[in-house]
């Protein structure tokens, strides 16, 4: 190895820096290459790498750029530092800088440039030293060596694969297989409506129906979010772009095109997100939109997968509605323990985090989240923020236990997700039910809604709260004697992040003023 | 030293970043950035919105990340139409050496059509390999038509972004001064519930001192002063910067003072509006003051409308250990030149919810002396749980423990009764040892104070092993300490409804 030599010389000349450019290659195993021109500014060489290590999924670019300095001085100089990196082509958000101290000097390196670029600027720098070098070059996995000493450095939010907002990908996507294979057996002769609450999975379902679902069955997919129409009319007239595999056929441009003359040697599938957006617009026309949808699924030419929830239930189950008994109705509630065990550890993994203790840290997350698997990426979303605060890359129980302590994650994160689109009615009940461990049956929640808060709603209307609790929310289940938590976790939350007369009397409120 | 760079009311520019403060939120919205996520800053008026936008885009601004700034409250919003019009050249025109007119996207009308909008930018940043920024300030003033679907397009595109790639180059940098649900029918299908919120809290004590140094004043001066505005601003940006501007060269923590009584008389841009706000709403303002009286109310906007709408008037934040308070000590004394001291709410002004009977209500240990916060009555078998369960848990809440606390060779009723009396909270810790040793005292005790009934919550019976409740005892709710389970459900909620009638301690 020639560094010991290097290290001797004040300035590095051209040979020497491409000495080092080679030396690290080598050391990777040749899994990296030089991929364009050099760029150099006062004493900082920077040499664009193609770095062809298997990422794991995560997303870092396949090209970073490599620091290597003419003088070692220049490397200190913060300022010059983020001068040359702004001059790179593409914001590299990952740059590796070779150095050619030693610890201590080593170190204090890392923290002045940590402070002074990585931190501000929020570029990550990779500081590789000579005993990283040395060890990379003896290493038996070199590649797996390098994306550890990268991990170690770089800013783990950026890289996070989990996911707190949209649907997830496939490689995200886990647990599920009963509705799976409940789909795949029967899209030939039926259509399928999936109910569930927020965050809960559905479109994520979908996009996986899609993409190796139904595509192996040589279905074509379209897939259109209601959301964003304010009529039938719009809905028809929108383009249909989303397709997988392609359109089947160019003259299809909208969705009308599609439901006015669905191409009947090829299987099509629409998938609908979002659909209770669409049920009073076209109740408000004469359910005219959904006639068609339904003389179109009766006639074979098409088959319907619609998602929504509680407004989308309830038009399937009105027997003087289009949609009753339209298609079959899916329920999604939370993960099982397999899924969630998956979704925790399989992204640890990628980011070369070790689980300590993972039976106990896996049975807190499920005490604490139920399976609920967005309130889970949330969950872990926040331990990688809490390593990544702390530069460790070790998650243990009382690393979730302090998650779960924290306000902030139970208020922004669980009850955010559990009580989203809840009705005001819905969330009292669910905490006179929190406050009081006996309450179990309609009558004594009437009873409580009634002395605690001065509200008589009638009994059809708890029956709703409560089924919505159960169906859609996922908060609380049957018993032979009424009902009680889902969420174990729930009641604790709920004593530990607000003053209950306080949100109570808030929530009586709000319900009042929409049942006046 | 020079008190011109001050500046308090409108954002602050590339050329006056030398008063800007960074704070967290500075660096994390870089690092979101880098992955494209969303990005969504709600905070009151005055809190450094725009100056943080500014700084933003200054910083961020590289040779792949291009960004367009749109001040929404300024677009025409008089049809859907020209408000989509509008916003299409406040966006290109920002552009206009990116994008050639030839090869600009069709004008949008309606919601569809900004789909196909912002669409076509994706498209063309993605051919290019750029990455754009888009952000919508002053969301809270605008006005756009069918403002849900325009909402649900950001949030719609977001969801797409595996199946169309190209959208994974544009991204959204949403602010305001807005409730998501005033402006939309339904917040859950908006980009609010997916983009990352970040907050603009208040300076620290530190960011003050470094912004009050600023001035050029000599350390120890600046030192003395900044520690003052402070105490005052808790660090409220727009009066922190007002106050520093007020200061001359000589200035001491006396001239914050009466910097902070010729702020209350003279700017017109802070307090008045506020005031104004409160005195629409009698049912806030009520909240206000029963904040501060002293009540102990968690801090939870998120949930609770009345907090969400002080929360983005500014007036209220959580204090150290997450209990609603006044914002900072203008504000405090600002409101008792106005309204006079807070007075206790009354009953009938609160509404129906407080004449309930497990309802708080009005607090008398807020008002009345006490030498205790709570007495623990309970059966000498029941030692070991009370103080290896119960007391251990009291911490910062002061016990009478009949064993410790009664006076000898007086009656054991007379004990009762004067420790009842000079305690906050009577716990009963309730077994069927307790019924039998306890309660014919206890009983008698009840009926002769008609102020320990539950009205007030006076007396919390808790219910440690399963025992049937004499009817009189049975109008109260107990705490239930008799599954395992739920012992710390329980315990949380006891120690919080003690905490809530403590008077606040320094």
């Amino acid at each position: 190895m020639a560094l010991p030599k290097l290290r001797r010389k004040l300035e590095l000349d051209e040979d020497d820096l491409q000495t080092l450019a080679d030396l690290f290659i080598r050391c990777t195993a040749q899994k990296s290459m030089i991929a364009g021109l050099p760029t150099d500014h006062k004493g900082l060489r920077a040499i664009p790498l193609k770095i062809e290590i298997d990422w794991n999924g995560l997303p870092f670019r396949e090209v970073m750029p490599l620091i290597i300095p003419r003088r070692e001085a220049a490397v200190t100089n913060v300022e010059v530092m983020r001068e040359l990196i702004d001059k790179l082509p593409g914001s590299p958000p990952v740059v590796i800088v070779i150095t050619l101290l030693d610890e201590p000097a080593a170190r204090a390196l890392t923290e002045t440039i940590r402070s002074g670029i990585s931190l501000p600027y929020a570029y990550d720098l990779v500081i590789l030293n000579p005993a990283d070098l040395q060890q990379l070059a003896s290493s038996a996995e070199p590649e797996r060596l390098l994306r550890r000493l990268i991990l170690s450095q770089v800013n783990l939010i950026s890289v996070s694969p989990f996911k707190t907002e949209g649907p997830v990908s496939l490689a995200r996507f886990f647990g599920r297989e009963w509705e799976i294979r409940q789909i795949r057996e029967n899209i030939d002769t039926t259509s399928f409506v999936i109910i569930g609450g927020r965050r809960i999975g559905k479109t994520s379902l979908l996009y996986r129906l899609r993409t190796s679902g139904l595509q192996r069955e040589n279905f074509y997919t379209l897939y259109f979010d209601c959301s964003i129409v304010s009529g039938t009319a719009e809905l028809k007239a929108a383009r249909a772009h989303d397709w997988i595999p392609r359109s089947p056929d160019p003259s299809l441009r909208t969705i009308g095109d599609v439901l006015a003359a669905p191409p009947s040697s090829n299987r099509i599938v629409l998938f609908l997100d979002e659909a209770d957006k669409l049920v009073p617009l076209d109740r408000a026309n004469g359910w005219s939109f959904f006639n068609e949808l339904r003389a179109i699924v009766n006639g074979g030419r098409a088959r319907v997968i619609m998602a929504g929830e509680r407004i989308l239930r309830k038009a399937l189950h009105d027997p003087e509605g289009p949609l009753f008994n339209f298609a079959d109705e899916i329920r999604l509630g939370p993960l099982d323990v397999g899924a969630v065990r998956e979704l925790v550890t399989k992204p640890m993994q990628q980011l070369e985090i070790e689980i300590a203790e993972p039976q106990e840290v896996l049975g807190l997350i499920w005490a604490l989240t139920s399976g609920h698997p967005n309130v889970i990426q949330r969950l872990c979303q926040r331990l990688i923020e809490k390593l990544n605060r702390e530069s460790r890359r070790q998650i243990g129980p009382e690393d979730v236990n302090a998650i779960a302590e924290d306000p902030e994650f139970l208020r922004e994160d669980f009850l955010e997700t559990y009580w989203e689109r809840a009705t005001p009615l819905e969330k009292i009940v669910s905490l006179l039910m929190a406050e009081d461990p006996e309450l179990h049956t309609r009558k004594a929640i009437r009873q409580a809604l009634d002395e605690r808060c001065d509200l008589q709603p009638t009994a059809a209307e708890v029956d709703d709260a409560l089924q919505n609790l159960v169906e859609l929310r996922s908060i609380l289940k049957r018993t032979p004697d009424g009902y009680e938590f889902n969420v174990p976790a729930f009641p604790r939350i709920v004593a530990h992040t607000m003053t209950l007369d306080d949100i109570l009397e808030d929530f009586a409120e709000a319900y009042r003023e929409q049942n006046p | 030293m020079t008190t011109d760079i001050f500046i308090a009311g409108g954002a602050l520019t590339d050329e006056q970043a030398e008063i800007y403060i960074e704070r967290q939120a500075d660096q994390e919205v870089l690092i979101y950035l880098r992955t494209m996520k969303y990005i969504q800053i709600i905070e009151p008026r005055q809190q450094g919105k725009t100056s943080f936008v500014n700084h933003l885009i200054y910083l961020a601004r590289s040779n792949d990340m291009v960004i367009a700034y749109v001040d929404t409250s300024t677009i025409d919003h008089s049809t859907e139409a020209n408000c989509y019009h509008s916003l299409y050249h406040r966006i290109l025109d920002q552009w206009r050496e990116l994008i050639p007119p030839a090869q600009r996207p069709a004008i949008p009308a309606n919601s569809t059509g900004w789909r196909k909008f912002l669409y076509d930018l994706a498209v063309y940043a993605y051919a290019r390999q750029l990455r754009i920024l888009i952000v919508l300030d002053e969301i809270g003033a605008s006005r756009v038509p069918n403002a849900t679907d325009f909402f649900s397009v950001l949030r719609e595109i977001f969801n797409s972004r595996q199946t169309q790639v190209p959208f994974k180059n544009l991204t959204f940098l949403l602010t305001g001064a807005f409730r998501p649900r005033d402006l939309i029918d339904d917040d859950s299908i908006s980009p609010f519930n997916i983009a990352q919120p970040l907050r603009l809290p208040d300076f620290t004590a530190s960011q003050v001192h470094e912004l009050v140094a600023k001035g050029g004043w000599p350390e120890e001066q600046a030192r003395s002063v900044s520690e003052r505005i402070h105490y005052w601003t808790d660090g409220h940006p727009y009066l922190t910067q007002l106050l520093c501007g007020y200061l001359g060269s000589e200035a001491t923590p006396a001239d914050v003072d009466q910097g902070v009584e010729r702020l209350q008389r003279e700017d017109p841009n802070n307090l008045p509006p506020l005031l104004k706000a409160l005195d629409k709403d009698t049912k806030l303002r009520e909240y206000v003051d029963s904040i501060r009286i002293g009540e102990k109310i968690k801090f939870y906007p998120q949930a609770n409308q009345r907090q969400a709408k002080l929360d983005l008037l500014g007036l209220l934040k959580a204090d150290g250990y997450g209990y609603c308070s006044v914002r900072n000590r203008i504000y405090d004394s600002f409101l008792s030149a106005a309204w006079g001291e807070p007075k206790r709410v009354t009953q009938q002004s609160i509404g129906a919810f407080r004449r309930r009977p497990r309802q708080p209500g009005n607090r008398p240990g807020i008002q009345e002396d006490f030498i205790y916060d709570v007495f623990i009555s309970y059966s000498s078998k029941d030692l070991p749980w009370v103080r290896d369960m119960l007391i251990p848990r009291l911490d910062g809440i002061s016990t009478c423990v009949d064993r410790l606390n009664f006076l000898p060779g007086i009656s054991i009723l007379d004990n009762i009764e004067d420790a009842a009396k000079s305690s906050r909270r009577t716990l009963l810790v309730i077994t069927p040892a307790w019924l039998k040793s306890e309660w014919t005292a206890f009983e008698a005790l009840l009926v002769q104070m008609r102020d320990l009934t539950g009205r007030r919550q006076r007396v919390i019976p808790l219910l440690v092993k399963r025992c049937k409740l004499p009817d009189r005892l049975g109008i109260l709710t107990p705490l239930y300490f008799t599954h395992p389970n739920e012992f710390e459900l329980q315990m949380q909620r006891l120690i919080d409804t003690l905490r809530s009638v403590l008077p606040s301690r320094p």
